[in-house]
Order: C-alpha cells, then structure tokens, then sequence
C-alpha cells in the first residue's frame, strides 16, 4: 500500500506507506507541494500503516513543516505505533509536532 | 549456794532427830529442850567466816580476770590478722577499681571518638551521594546523577546532529531533484537545437541542389550552400556533445542523490536502544546508589547509638567511684573494730574490770551510732544514684 492523499474541507490528510523512509522522499515531497493548502488549515500525517521509519523520515518531516510551516498550516503525526513514538520522543519531536 | 544446802540438810537433820527425840522420852518438853540445844549447837557450828568468803570472792575475781584476760588475748590474735588483711584487700580493691576504671575511661573515649569519626565520615559518604550534593557544583564532586545527566545530553546532542543531518540531506536530495530536472529542461533544449540544426542541413541541401540547376552563375552559391551544410554538421556533432556531457552530469547528480540518501537514511532503532540501554543501566545505578546511601544513612545510625551507650556505660562507671568510696568506708570500719578490740584490751589492764567494761561498751555503742549513720547516708546515696541505670 503506498502513499495516498486526501483534500478535504478540514485541511490536507497523507496516510503513509508501510515504510516511511528514504525512497519515499519524492513521493512525500510531490504529496504536500502539489496541494495548496490554506492558512489556518492543518495536513494530518498518518502513520497508521507505517511499521518502519529511518532518521530521514525525520528530515522529511522537518522539511515538509518548513515547506509548511510558512503559510501557517499546522501539522499533526497521528496514529504512529510504540516503536515510531519512541523515536519522536527521542529526537524531541514531541516539542516541534503535534503528535496524537 | 552452798551454805544454804548445808544449813537446809541441818534443819532436816535436826527435824528428824527431834521426832527420833520425842519417840525416845516420850515427853514434847524434853525432847523440845533437846532440839533448842541442838540447834542452838549447830548454829554455832556452822556459823560463817567472814575472812574464808573474802579469799573465796578474790579467788573468783581472779579466775574471771585470767578468763577475761585470755578471751581478749584470744579475741586480739585472731581479730589482728583478719583485720590486717581486711585492710590489704580494702586498699587492693580501691587500687584495682581505680585503675581499671581509668583503664574502661579511657577505652569508651577511645570507642565513643571512633564512632564519632565513623559517623563524621557515613554522613561524608551520605552527603556526596545524595542528589543534593549536585547543587554545590564546584566540578570537584562527581555524583552519579550529575555523570548520568552528562552522558543523557551527550545522547541528545548526538541524536539531534543525526535529525539534523537527516534533515540537510533532505533538502539537499530536493535540490538535486530540482536540478535533474532543469537538466531535463536542457535536454529538450538540446533536442530543439538538433531539430533546428537538422532544418539547416535540409536548407542548405536544397540551396546546394538550387545552386547545381543555376549552371555556372550558381557555382559560388553551391560553395556557401556546402559550407552551411557543413557548419549544421559541426553544430549537430557540438549538440550532441552537449547532450553526453549533460547526460554524464545527471548521472553524476543521480549518484549523488544516492549517497546523500544513504547519509540521510540511518537507522532509528539503534539510537532507541542506546538510549534504552542507557536509561535502564541509569535506572538500576540510581537504585543502586539509594541503597548505598539508605545503608550508609543506617550505618550513621548505628554509630550513633554506639555514642549514647558508650556514653550510658561512661555514667554507669561514675558507680565505680562509688565502690571504691564504699571500700573505703569499710576501711573505716574496720579501724573501728580494731579500736573495739583495743578498748577490749584495756579491760584485761584495768585494776577496775567493771569501769573498764562499761566503757568498752560504751565505746562499742559510739561505733555502733556512727555505723548506723554512715550506712544511712549509703542508702540515701543508693537511691539517688538509681536514676542513673
């Protein structure tokens, strides 16, 4: 299952591959950049199939709220397994992102 | 004694001859003038001297002073050496008390010092482990908490240079797609050239065919239109060096994404693990490190209660004063004996027993009266001391 977007009124959604890693930079770049999301919305990453991920989903991550982070959009990691938490608590993402 | 059993066996005697009298005359009177005379007979016969009772009172006083006299010679050589040694032991008990008194003094000193620097050095020991001690950051003391804060950030910093890290490459992979791209861009550039270069070549072909038609006046023009031909050939082959060169850079560009992702992409779970490792080895020190300082705390404790016993046993030695004081009172005593048995002594000297006695007695009771009081300021002492146990 690979990586899918969905645009609605809330704002934008990606659910993630099983693998969230370094072959998916392109992939993950075009998911964000091709949609314009407005002011004040927020993009929801989704982590509920994501079994694995590297330190450059990390980078990713960091390049999209950069990317993001801009036009004031808010972004929430939601639905990630002990294993992916660990790693955000660890590389303190819990201070730059709202995970849930 | 005597002479009242002789005259009482007389006036029997007499009674009896009497009746015996009466028997024999038959007549009361005479027989009652016989008993007068009798009597009156044996009255004169037994009546006392007076001289042969003084020898016998003097014989008797005599006889009392050698008894008396022996008693005190008996009493003086026994009494002497008991008293004589009574003394020694006194004055080893006092000896022995008092040195071995100054001997436990000195030891709880020496104990009641020991466990006061064994405390000092717990509560050391206490002190550097407790996490208070990281306040005072003098860089001096290293406690296990301020050494485990060091080694948690060192773990931080390193996995926030690898998010960063991750991070650069990222955005530097976003470049390269970017310029592999605009090299795409070029290629397409390149092929319009080619197309551009290939309609020159067309052109100059048809000028050349042109030129040929013309005869002789087209020989020149057939020259320009060769060398346009020519010059499209040149450009053609310059095009496609350009295309090999770009071709070489893209796949130069596409490596590099390559390595740069592979610097990007490490793997997370190492670092959860040495964090996780890291974290249980803190956990289990700091444990570790509570226990030593409860024990080291206990330790103190105990240190402590050594002090106040050996302090306890310090009071409890006041009471050796006290035996020895009571050694010597007995001392005391036993010179009262020794005077007892002197005012004995005289007796047998004196010309006068009964004085004698009498004062002897009266010197027993003096010692008496002072024994009593000195055995009633011990009790009195005795209770007051009981507050001490």
């Amino acid at each position: 299952m690979s990586i899918s977007t969905n645009s609605n009124e809330k704002g934008l959604s990606i659910v993630l591959a099983e693998r969230f890693d370094f072959g998916e930079v392109d992939r993950f770049r075009r998911c964000y950049e091709s949609v314009k999301v407005p002011k004040g919305k927020s993009v929801k990453i989704d982590f509920k199939n994501t079994r694995y991920i590297d330190s450059s989903a990390l980078g990713m991550l960091i390049n999209a709220k950069d990317y993001l982070g801009g036009s004031e959009v808010k972004i929430k990691l939601v639905n990630a397994n002990e294993q992916i938490k660990k790693i955000f608590s660890i590389s303190r993402f819990d201070m730059k992102f709202d995970i849930e | 004694m005597n002479s009242f059993a002789s005259k009482a066996a007389l006036l029997c005697a007499s009674a009896v001859f009497a009746l015996g009298l009466i028997l024999w005359f038959e007549s009361l009177y005479l027989a009652c003038g016989c008993l007068v005379i009798l009597v009156a007979a044996s009255l004169a016969v037994l009546k006392p001297d007076p001289e042969l009772e003084e020898r016998r009172v003097a014989e008797e006083n005599r006889r009392l002073k050698g008894l008396l006299s022996e008693l005190d010679d008996k009493l003086q050589d026994t009494s002497q050496p008991v008293i004589e040694e009574l003394d020694t032991t006194n004055k080893n008990i006092q000896k022995l008390i008092e040195g071995s008194s100054i001997n436990l003094h000195a030891s709880f000193n020496m104990l009641s010092q020991s466990a006061s620097a064994e405390m000092d050095l717990l509560l050391g020991i206490a002190d550097q482990l407790s996490p208070a001690a990281n306040h005072q950051d003098d860089g001096e003391c290293i406690s296990l908490a301020r050494f485990a804060n060091e080694v948690g950030q060192i773990l931080d910093d390193y996995v926030k240079l690898f998010v960063d890290i991750s991070d650069k490459s990222i955005k530097a992979v976003h470049n390269i797609q970017d310029m592999v791209a605009h090299l795409d861009g070029m290629f397409v550039l390149i092929n319009d050239i080619r197309g551009i270069a290939d309609q020159t070549n067309l052109l100059a072909l048809n000028a050349a065919i042109e030129a040929a038609r013309a005869g002789e006046a087209g020989r020149g023009f057939a020259v320009v239109a060769d060398e346009v031909r020519k010059l499209s050939q040149d450009s053609n082959a310059l095009n496609e060096q350009i295309r090999e060169r770009a071709e070489t850079a893209k796949s130069t560009v596409t490596n590099v994404e390559r390595v740069v992702g592979e610097i990007a992409s490490l793997d997370m779970n190492i670092a959860i693990d040495a964090k996780g490792h890291l974290d249980g080895m803190l956990n289990e020190l700091e444990a570790v490190n509570v226990k030593i300082a409860e024990s080291v705390n206990q330790g103190a404790q105990i240190s402590d209660d050594i002090k106040r016993e050996v302090g306890k046993a310090v009071e409890a030695l006041q009471t050796a004063d006290r035996v020895a004081q009571s050694a010597g009172q007995m001392r005391v005593h036993v010179k009262d004996l020794s005077k007892l048995c002197r005012a004995l002594s005289t007796v047998k000297k004196s010309l006068k027993p009964d004085q004698a006695l009498k004062e002897a007695i009266d010197t027993l009771v003096a010692i008496e009266r002072s024994l009593e009081f000195k055995s009633f300021i011990d009790e009195d002492e005795a209770a007051g001391d009981v507050e001490l146990f």
